[in-house]
């Protein structure tokens, strides 16, 4: 409804939407207005042709704002987004609005209305979606012009908030579920809460890419239109703007790594000759100088301590090598050689345990590669290293996320299959191979134990359903054509999906299944020009371990209270589907009554 | 005179000896062709007999190869089926007599009880861990809220 | 539910309707013999041969006495159905889509293609100037051109006194039947109407679109009374005479099906609740996407005809009928 009101109203006249406004310029004396003007000229020109500058004057001095006018509206609103909190000098910061924008000032009521407690509990709202005693979680999807929210229930889903041109392009959740971001023509914007009420904006034009700090105090932007190859770094709270990067190219995502703790952020330099590492907040380099490792091809943080992993390719018959670095005492803790190596990949386990480094190797005759694993086992003292030869490729690697197991789709001769190995008293064991199944992807449930096997793409959509407990297969099944698949927070629910291709033919049979964990299929939802699914996350849990463990024990405490509020659910489903279905019967036989009376009289004449 | 009629005497006794002489060998001819016939009959039905003893040895002995056929098809197929891993667990307990008394339906018949079984065993374990999953799940968020209260209040 | 498969067309099926008994069953296919069929258990009784291209259409009057045909070899037979003899044939200028027999059965009509130059258009007789053996030659009483796009299903409205076309983009209009007045034109569609059904009654009729729905109209103002969405095109649509049900038959056709998986066409027969447009359940079985599809008058069968040239006879298990809905009392 909101949207349409908005649509509705009265257009202001053709030509303000080109005239931004802006306050803090400096209020100068008469002689100095040309001057200020040329300034200014200078600062805008980039965005296109200025084609009027108004500095309105009082009593000879200048009012402390001026107009601007552009060519077009896309110029203004770039100005605006771009420029707005530019610090002109030390005193002077730009307060930019797009003059149409004063339509909306104007019409603010003169008496202060209190918006309820949404200004005051804003941080209770951010988490609102907690606090619901149903205990289910959202997804966001996206279809046609519409986003909308939906609670996931066992055998439908009930949309908790929709809006109609939500964003420009697609929507992204912040890691712990707080925000969800929108994307402009103008910037990012969040939204969050229980009506999701806007949070923040962050001025930086037609944003391609964003990226969270994981505790969600910092936000990274990315955009290549407006000044080239630009990353933004971004306070979410106070939406400034901390700092920018500029790159060269198109910077490979995330540009910028975070620390678990939100503490650094670093980057690799771009000549390959160190790690930039920038402490938060201030967003200066770390001691003031770079860590100088040649040569270093890529790095990754733990995702639990402040820990980074990162390897050197071989040199001048040095020994390739995968190190782990402190930081920031900048002390290299673990450094293992290689040879013949091609490349490497690292990835951590969640809980910072292991990490293992997926390492290509080229056989003698330097023809062919193969893959070994090298498992660092970071929490024992000497930090002791496992190697696991596989020498097939790898299609898919992935820890469990709670637990200590991982897994690998790998290929020989044709043949896909899966492994799944475990770590048990600093040993790797190899726990089953399932061959010959039809995947190239594997999802762990994020509460670990199970997985999803799934061919997605050119396999069609087959999905099978693992319990890695007893590695049994729990069941197998098909969305086809499916190209996603996401677990829910929770690890109860499973979705896979088919997105319309933007620009790439006419994809049929766009939307998404519903799965429970074990594989069986809840809902089936199909939605012409179906472009996104994406499950809300959630915090890290509050409770402690053993709070957890005292759960699980007491399990039977909970039950007949799930149980009954599960029967009232369905109950009161089924007395609104009955009720709906009484509706239609009852509209149908007056109809069926009038239309047979009609033809009645006239049959007679 | 009465050589002659001694005469015709003996022509008469020798008429009537040949007369009885032809009775007899008449008599004798008629009794050996009904032995004949009788024994003729006698041998045709022993040879009968004889040709359906054989044909029913024949069957017999078809049925049984028959039977062996089918043993050992039933043997080979079990022998088949126990190498999936569903068929090991469905012949695991059975006994060499109870092999005998098996044709292929019943054969099959057991594999699909087996998987029936295993099927309806998967199903309630699978809804088992379901539930304990989903209730595990909401307990946890359950006993998080009154923390996630205390740390908005904070 | 077993279904007996009817094989004796050598092409894709076009079109099958039953008698108003329901005891005969008649077939019509991209080959030129239209066929007729013991509903009881599936044996042919014969064929009607003098067409030489695809049959687009046929209807049987009332008291299953004749047989009307149209065909892509541009004419339009009226069939003796017992001896299977053609009592006259009336060229057309173009291939002929749609034919029916009015409901008193003492009219028929049939539409023709758009074709160099020739508007597509519906031409109405009295079957009194057809049913002899000059009656190729009969003049219609009514044209009717459809200034539209072409016609692709036409069927008589309630009483005789109008005549509902479909038409290739979608439109439904509906004509006065003795004037040709355009009484009314919807567009609730947006590609090509497949098949239009009438119920008995005459008072509601369904569509089956290209656009994947299928829509039941109130027959006299043209509205829609239900919506069904499904995510296949739908060829063709039938409502049952008996319970508040009805069977949408189609699926992708061969061209733009990349893969050869029965899947991915979705040529299952779908079952839907009429009044809650809820679905009931699928039947699968076709290689190929469903052309035509009835329910049998009583109900307790269903018919299906396919691309792949194959009619299938479906008796109703007894579950089907004992299935009800809940519904608040």
């Amino acid at each position: 409804m909101r949207d349409l009101t908005e649509a509705d109203a009265p257009r202001p006249p053709q030509g303000i939407e080109n005239i931004i406004i802006i306050d803090c310029v400096p209020s100068v004396s008469v002689e100095k207005v040309d001057r200020l003007k040329k300034v200014l000229q200078k600062i805008f020109l980039v965005y296109g042709e200025v084609v009027r500058i108004e500095l309105p004057m009082d009593n000879g001095k200048g009012t402390g704002y001026c107009f601007i006018e552009f060519a077009s509206k896309d110029q203004a609103l770039l100005a605006k987004a771009n420029h707005d909190g530019f610090p002109l000098d030390r005193k002077h910061k730009f307060i930019i609005n797009n003059m149409s924008d004063f339509d909306g000032f104007l019409n603010t009521p003169d008496v202060w209305e209190s918006k309820s407690d949404e200004e005051f509990d804003e941080k209770e709202h951010l988490t609102n979606w907690l606090m619901h005693t149903h205990t289910q979680d959202q997804f966001v999807i996206r279809h046609d012009m519409q986003t909308e929210i939906h609670w996931c229930r066992k055998n439908d889903s009930a949309v908790s908030y929709a809006k109609s041109k939500w964003t420009d392009e697609y929507v992204a959740w912040s890691p712990q579920g707080s925000y969800l971001a929108s994307f402009h023509r103008q910037g990012v914007r969040l939204w969050g809460g229980k009506n999701w009420a806007p949070q923040q904006r962050f001025p930086h034009g037609a944003v391609k890419l964003i990226d969270f700090s994981p505790n969600e105090k910092y936000m990274v932007t990315w955009s290549n239109e407006t000044r080239n190859g630009a990353v933004i770094v971004w306070d979410v709270k106070t939406g400034e703007n901390m700092r920018e990067f500029a790159f060269d190219e198109n910077p490979s995502w995330p540009a910028l790594k975070w620390s678990y703790d939100d503490k650094y952020v670093a980057r690799m330099k771009e000549d390959n000759s160190a790690i930039l590492i920038y402490e938060t907040p201030s967003m200066l380099l770390l001691e003031k100088k770079p860590v100088k490792i040649p040569s270093v091809q890529n790095f990754e943080w733990s995702p639990t301590d402040n820990l980074l992993s990162f390897w050197i390719p071989e040199e001048n018959d040095k020994p390739a090598s995968v190190n782990l670095m402190s930081i920031p005492e900048r002390e290299v803790i673990k450094s293992a050689n290689i040879f013949m190596v091609k490349e490497c990949k690292m990835s951590w386990q969640k809980s910072g345990d292991h990490v293992c480094v997926s390492v290509e190797r080229w056989t003698k005759s330097k023809k062919q590669t193969f893959t070994q694993f090298m498992l660092f086992h970071t929490r024992e003292k000497l930090i002791a290293v496992d190697t696991v030869e596989v020498k097939e490729k790898i299609l898919h690697f992935a820890w469990e996320p709670v637990g200590s197991k991982f897994a690998v789709v790998f290929e020989e001769s044709g043949r896909i299959s899966l492994s799944v190995y475990v770590i048990a008293n600093g040993k790797v064991t190899l726990l089953k191979t399932i061959d010959r199944i039809t995947a190239n992807a594997l999802f762990w449930s994020p509460r670990g134990r199970y997985l999803v096997v799934a061919g997605l793409g050119h396999l069609q959509g087959v999905l099978e359903f693992i319990d890695t407990h007893d590695m049994s297969t729990m069941s197998t099944g098909e969305h086809f054509m499916a190209s996603e698949v996401q677990w829910d927070p929770s690890g109860r629910f499973i979705i896979s999906s088919v997105a319309t291709r933007m620009g790439g033919g006419t994809q049929s049979d766009t939307g998404y299944y519903v799965w429970s964990f074990q594989g069986k299929l809840l809902q089936k939802v199909m939605l012409d020009k179906f472009l996104q699914i994406a499950w809300r996350p959630r915090p890290p849990t509050l409770l402690s371990e053993a709070k957890i463990r005292e759960v699980s024990k007491s399990l039977k405490k909970y039950e007949s209270d799930f149980k009954a509020e599960d029967e009232m659910q369905t109950t009161k489903a089924s007395v609104e589907v009955k009720e709906r279905r009484r509706n239609l019967a009852a509209q149908w036989n007056k109809h069926r009554e009038a239309s047979l009376a009609k033809l009645a009289i006239r049959a007679a004449t | 005179r009465e050589h002659r009629d001694n005469l015709e005497r003996k022509a008469i006794i020798e008429n009537r000896k040949e007369f009885i002489e032809l009775q007899a060998l008449l008599k004798h001819r008629h009794a050996a062709s009904i032995t004949n016939k009788i024994m003729r009959d006698q041998q045709e039905a022993e040879a009968a007999r004889l040709r359906i003893e054989a044909s029913e040895r024949e069957r017999e002995r078809e049925r049984k190869d028959a039977a062996e056929i089918n043993r050992n098809n039933a043997i080979e197929k079990i022998e088949e089926l126990r190498k999936t891993a569903i068929g090991a667990r469905a012949f695991r307990d059975i006994k060499p007599e109870d092999l005998e008394n098996m044709d292929a339906d019943a054969i099959m018949q057991r594999q699909v009880d087996q998987l029936e079984k295993e099927k309806k065993e998967l199903a309630t374990r699978l809804r088992a861990a379901e539930k304990k999953q989903d209730y595990f799940e909401r307990a946890k968020r359950l006993e998080e809220m009154p923390l996630l209260k205390e740390a908005v209040a904070t | 539910m077993k279904p007996i498969a009817l094989s004796g067309h050598t092409r894709s099926l076009t079109m099958i309707r039953y008698n108003l008994e329901g005891d005969v069953l008649f077939t019509a296919a991209k080959d030129a013999s239209p066929s007729a069929w013991w509903t009881h258990n599936g044996e042919r009784i014969g064929s009607y041969e003098g067409h030489n291209g695809t049959v687009w259409c046929l209807d049987v009057r009332f008291d299953s006495t004749l047989l009307l045909t149209g065909s892509a070899d541009n004419s339009c037979n009226l069939w003796d159905v017992q001896t299977g003899e053609v009592i006259c044939s009336i060229e057309t200028k173009s291939a002929v889509r749609a034919c029916a027999f009015s409901y008193s059965g003492n009219q028929l009509f049939y539409s023709t293609d758009k074709a160099m130059g020739q508007l597509s258009e519906l031409r109405v007789y009295t079957l009194a100037d057809v049913n002899k053996p000059d009656g190729g030659n009969a003049i219609p009483y009514l044209t009717i051109p459809s200034t539209d796009s072409k016609i692709t299903a036409a069927v008589w409205g309630a009483v005789d006194e109008s005549i509902i076309t479909g038409h290739d983009n979608g439109a439904i209009c509906k004509w006065d039947a003795k004037t040709g007045a355009l009484i009314k034109r919807v567009k609730e569609h947006s590609k090509k109407i497949s098949d239009i059904q009438m119920k008995r009654d005459q008072t509601l009729f369904i569509t089956a679109c290209q656009d994947q729905h299928s829509k039941i109209f109130d027959a006299d103002d043209l509205s829609v009374i239900k919506s069904f969405k499904t995510e296949r095109p739908v060829n063709s649509a039938a409502m049952c005479e008996v319970k508040d049900h009805c069977v949408l038959g189609g699926g992708q056709d061969a061209m733009s099906v990349t893969t050869t998986k029965a899947k991915v066409g979705k040529f299952d027969a779908a079952f839907y609740h009429t009044i809650y447009e809820e679905e009931l359940g699928r039947v699968k079985g076709h290689f190929g996407p469903i052309n035509t599809i009835q329910f049998h008058p009583n109900g307790k069968q269903y018919c299906s005809g396919g691309e792949d040239g194959y009619v299938r006879m479906h008796n109703f298990d007894a579950s089907y009928f004992e299935f009800e809905y809940d519904v608040a009392a």
